[in-house]
């Protein structure tokens, strides 16, 4: 999916039931790519995966996943999840497999919300190892994303930045920046988003996530509820200088608008990468 | 704390949010901006309640319909506390639904509407079937009905039958509307009768067809390998049911089950 023509970057939407009518009724698609939710299609070989596999055969898919819980406490991944997930992976072939750098959960009791955990030397050590695992299971390399988080934990040692870049170093990783998460933290937690990005290391960045968030006034919430916010364009503008072969994809989740429109928003990181 | 204790206290402090928070938690959480540690965790609990929430409107949408906002929402953060998800599938949450709402503490809601347990029951059936992959359909013409009397059958997980206490199919017909639609289109009375139920896949839809009791004891003595003219002779159907559920067979699916 990289980008042959430096100054025309490849965007895409994620794939939401909402506009399955859109795809069936053979409409036109303007982006570039689509992203899954791998969860969505892991149980299911009904209409949803039907539709998967026409887009596929015309688009480029990335499998983006919310369960693997790679920091969580149990020493592997769920093997179930993870066998299902290599089923997926074999059908669809997807260009990137990425999920959350966080917990979800325990064994027992899974809260499907990407919790925060502390960065300490232990959790890189811990993290790593789990990591490791799970791309020789895949057979390829995993790409994890930065999270919205609500609070951050005093034994932290690294910034998450540091511990995304360290991982990376580690396992050979890759990092997927959502930059709406970014904006969404340095306002609530009160530090400057260009800090992150100076310290984030870009040669390890293989996709980047827009999305909307929600002002509820006492902080920001990470909603996927509306377009995306000039301040999270001036940052992804920022960052697309430094890499134009970044994909960009555009998410939407609540309050889903017609499929023209999401493409529209997608669209103009196209445009914004121009300039 | 170990990350272990704290993975763990969390998570117990999300799913019981009216409890104290510890005081070991409080010691290690930095909150944002101006919200406090009480609000921190209420934001956790509110989105993992509200998450499981939208997932088992999605799974139960007639018995969202039937119960209105707010009855559901009361009834569904029961349920997730009682039942906590250990799977990482949203779409299959939800599977203890029939028998809670069975429960005694449930007994009013029940006295009032005794279909929402088969209702339940009938919408995790009929999703299951949704998920499943589309069966072929072949030409039906191609079916050679001399061999009929003496075939054995296998039904392909597509294919599923149902023997409820309440005719709650109508009732899931109705999902994406109200129930007052509902009531202007069928009388109540009908959600009481017994029902038997085939549910089959067809063309990447879901259809479901009553059947009467010797249909479906005719299509069980089937399932249990008897061919088709040992079930005849072993079943109570009327030479009308038996046509009918003849012509049923011959324009859905009879090709797929056949051996």
């Amino acid at each position: 999916m990289t980008s042959t023509i430096n100054k025309n970057i490849q965007v895409g939407v994620g794939l939401r039931h909402t506009h399955f009518d859109h795809f069936e009724a053979d409409k036109p698609i303007n982006i570039d790519f689509f992203e899954v939710i791998s969860e969505n299609f892991i149980n299911t070989r009904g209409r949803p995966f039907e539709i998967l596999v026409k887009l596929r055969e015309k688009f480029p898919i990335c499998m983006h996943g919310v369960s693997l819980s790679i920091a969580g406490i149990d020493t592997e991944v769920n093997p179930n999840y993870l066998q299902k997930l290599k089923e997926l992976i074999k059908i669809v072939e997807p260009e990137i497999v990425s999920d959350h750098l966080c917990f979800t959960g325990l064994a027992h009791s899974n809260l499907h919300n990407l919790l925060p955990f502390a960065y300490t030397k232990e959790n890189l050590a811990r993290i790593a190892l789990k990591v490791q695992a799970v791309q020789e299971s895949l057979g390829r390399p995993l790409v994890l994303e930065n999270l919205s988080a609500y609070f951050s934990l005093k034994n932290s040692v690294f910034s998450e930045a540091e511990f995304l870049n360290e991982l990376a170093e580690r396992t050979g990783c890759g990092i997927l920046l959502d930059i709406n998460n970014l904006y969404v933290n340095s306002v609530n937690q009160n530090f400057h988003p260009n800090d992150f990005i100076s310290k984030i290391n870009i040669k390890h960045i293989k996709q980047i996530h827009l999305a909307g968030y929600t002002d509820f006034g006492d902080y920001l919430f990470d909603s996927h509820a509306h377009p995306v916010y000039p301040e999270v364009w001036v940052l992804f503008q920022e960052m697309i200088k430094r890499n134009r072969d970044i994909p960009v994809l555009v998410e939407w989740d609540e309050d889903i608008p017609t499929f023209e429109r999401l493409e529209e928003e997608a669209l103009t990181a196209k445009k914004l990468a121009r300039n | 704390m170990k990350e272990k204790d704290y993975q763990n206290i969390f998570v117990a402090q999300t799913l019981n949010a009216s409890s104290d928070i510890p005081a070991e938690l409080g010691e290690l959480i930095n909150p944002i901006g101006k919200i406090d540690i009480t609000k921190v965790m209420s934001v956790y609990a509110d989105d993992y309640k509200y998450r499981m929430l939208e997932a088992m409107k999605s799974n139960f949408e007639s018995i969202w319909m039937v119960l209105g906002d707010e009855e559901f929402k009361n009834q569904i953060f029961e349920y997730i506390t009682a039942y906590p998800s250990k799977n990482f599938d949203l779409n299959s949450y939800g599977e203890n639904l029939p028998a809670f709402l069975k429960k005694a503490d449930n007994r009013e809601l029940i006295s009032e509407m005794p279909f929402l347990p088969d209702l339940a029951q009938f919408e995790i059936l009929f999703w299951s079937i949704f998920h499943k992959k589309n069966p072929e359909i072949e030409d039906v013409q191609d079916f050679d009905k001399n061999n009929l009397l003496q075939s054995r059958f296998s039904f392909d997980e597509t294919i599923a039958f149902m023997h409820l206490g309440h005719h709650v199919f109508p009732l899931f017909q109705f999902r994406e509307k109200t129930l007052d639609d509902f009531l202007i289109n069928h009388s109540p009375e009908i959600i009481m009768e017994e029902a038997y139920y085939i549910l089959y896949k067809k063309y990447f839809k879901v259809n479901c067809q009553r059947l009467t009791k010797n249909q479906y004891d005719f299509f069980q003595l089937l399932k249990g390998r008897m061919t088709f003219q040992e079930s005849l002779d072993n079943s109570q159907a009327t030479p009308q049911e038996i046509q009918e559920l003849f012509k049923f067979l011959s324009l859905n699916f009879i090709n797929r089950i056949i051996l």
